[in-house]
């Protein structure tokens, strides 16, 4: 696979970014060799409603890095009246991947950092008035949590997609709280000056 | 609205006692607020008049927590508020004062009914419970039917109810607001260039 292609895989706009989808077709593949099609709908299935944030061509691209990364097998298998399909397994490095995985507690890196030295930066070089900026923001985090609303509504009670929801919900409520006190120092550091 | 509109009276909400604003300092020193004292019962209405300028927005703000006086007191149900720590004053604002701003802001891209319930869902509620609550309260401003419009299909009134519906959202002791000019909170439009108002909720605590 080229890289521009992979370069072209659009980032969703509504946030839910996964990074971890090769390791966990990784893990989808540990429990029972599938094809690209399979896979998808297993995934789909698992995220529910926040599915949309899976770019259509994103389980195929991924497959084909992992691939050539040596990380799965696959082989070729007949159908009758249709084109043969590519059946993936795992490979004995993707296995061992797929457990550090598991084990691996890292977690995504927080917001803050990034956005504070966005702040940081813009006030320090006059560049951008960071009380905007934390408007801004506020505006996007808050147009997120209502589309978690939306995404919620339409979910069965107790689904496990609803499981995930609720942390993305809730992970909006801290970053939306901690922007109000961005706001509050840098509008006073803005009458300081 | 019978929480607005209600009449019965109950304790002190919110009182001030000698608050006093300045900013600025020597030459350029402007009193905004000097000796305000102010008491607001439970269920009752008030409404701060006076020309542009005469510090009403600086009162509320004062009351809201938003600003601190810089001299005198603010209590907010028997409790002293505005020496409080910003933590302290940020989880005030969240859980018993609800905000009606001069521009409402609402979030154009959302409908009323999603406006409404923000609050609740930034509060922790659930989203089934936030959207019941939202669904009454738009109710009680007399916009039911209007839950699924975009504020651009909505009258300047029609904006402000559904601006004072999620003001009340998470069922704040008090409501402070920054000009209401339109007839949706009380009946009566004042002749002044301007109002503020703050109206406390029949005692919760």
């Amino acid at each position: 696979m080229p890289e521009a292609a992979a370069a072209s895989i659009k980032e969703p706009a509504s946030g839910y970014q996964l990074r971890v989808v090769q390791e966990v077709l990784l893990s989808l593949l540990a429990q029972e060799a599938s094809h690209g099609y399979e896979l998808r709908a297993r995934l789909q299935l698992a995220l529910g409603p926040l599915a949309e944030a899976l770019n259509a061509g994103q389980v195929y691209v991924t497959l084909n890095r992992l691939e050539k990364a040596g990380l799965v097998t696959w082989e070729r298998v007949g159908q009758i009246d249709r084109p043969d399909r590519k059946v993936y397994g795992l490979s004995a490095t993707g296995r061992e991947r797929v457990f550090e995985w598991l084990e691996d507690t890292s977690w995504p890196k927080p917001a803050p950092a990034e956005f504070h030295l966005k702040l940081v930066a813009a006030a320090a070089a006059g560049l951008a008035d960071p009380v905007r900026l934390v408007d801004l923001q506020r505006h996007a985090l808050l147009a997120e949590l209502a589309a978690a609303q939306r995404t919620a509504l339409a979910e069965p009670d107790g689904s496990v997609a609803g499981l995930l929801l609720e942390g993305v919900v809730l992970r909006l409520q801290a970053d939306l709280r901690w922007l109000e006190e961005c706001g509050r120092y840098w509008t006073e550091a803005k009458e300081r000056r | 609205m019978s929480a607005i509109e209600s009449t019965e009276r109950a304790g002190s909400v919110l009182r001030t006692h000698a608050l006093e604003k300045e900013y600025g300092e020597g030459e350029g020193l402007v009193r905004a607020l000097d000796g305000v004292e102010l008491e607001v019962s439970g269920g009752e209405t008030v409404a701060v008049m006076g020309p542009s300028g005469c510090g009403k927005s600086t009162l509320l703000h004062l009351l809201g927590g938003l600003e601190r006086p810089s001299a005198g007191e603010v209590w907010l149900a028997g409790a002293r508020v505005d020496r409080l720590s910003e933590k302290a004053l940020a989880r005030l604002r969240r859980r018993a004062i609800g905000f009606v701003f001069q521009a409402f802001h609402l979030m154009d891209e959302l409908t009323a009914l999603e406006n409404v319930e923000l609050p609740a869902l930034l509060a922790g509620r659930s989203p089934r419970a936030a959207r019941r609550r939202a669904a009454v309260l738009l109710e009680q401003v007399g916009l039911a039917d209007r839950g699924e419009h975009l504020p651009s299909g909505l009258s300047g009134g029609q904006r402000q109810r559904v601006a004072i519906a999620r003001a009340l959202s998470n069922e704040p002791l008090v409501v402070l607001a920054d000009e209401p000019t339109a007839t949706s909170i009380r009946r009566r439009r004042s002749t002044c260039s301007g109002s503020s108002t703050a109206f406390a909720r029949r005692g919760r605590r």
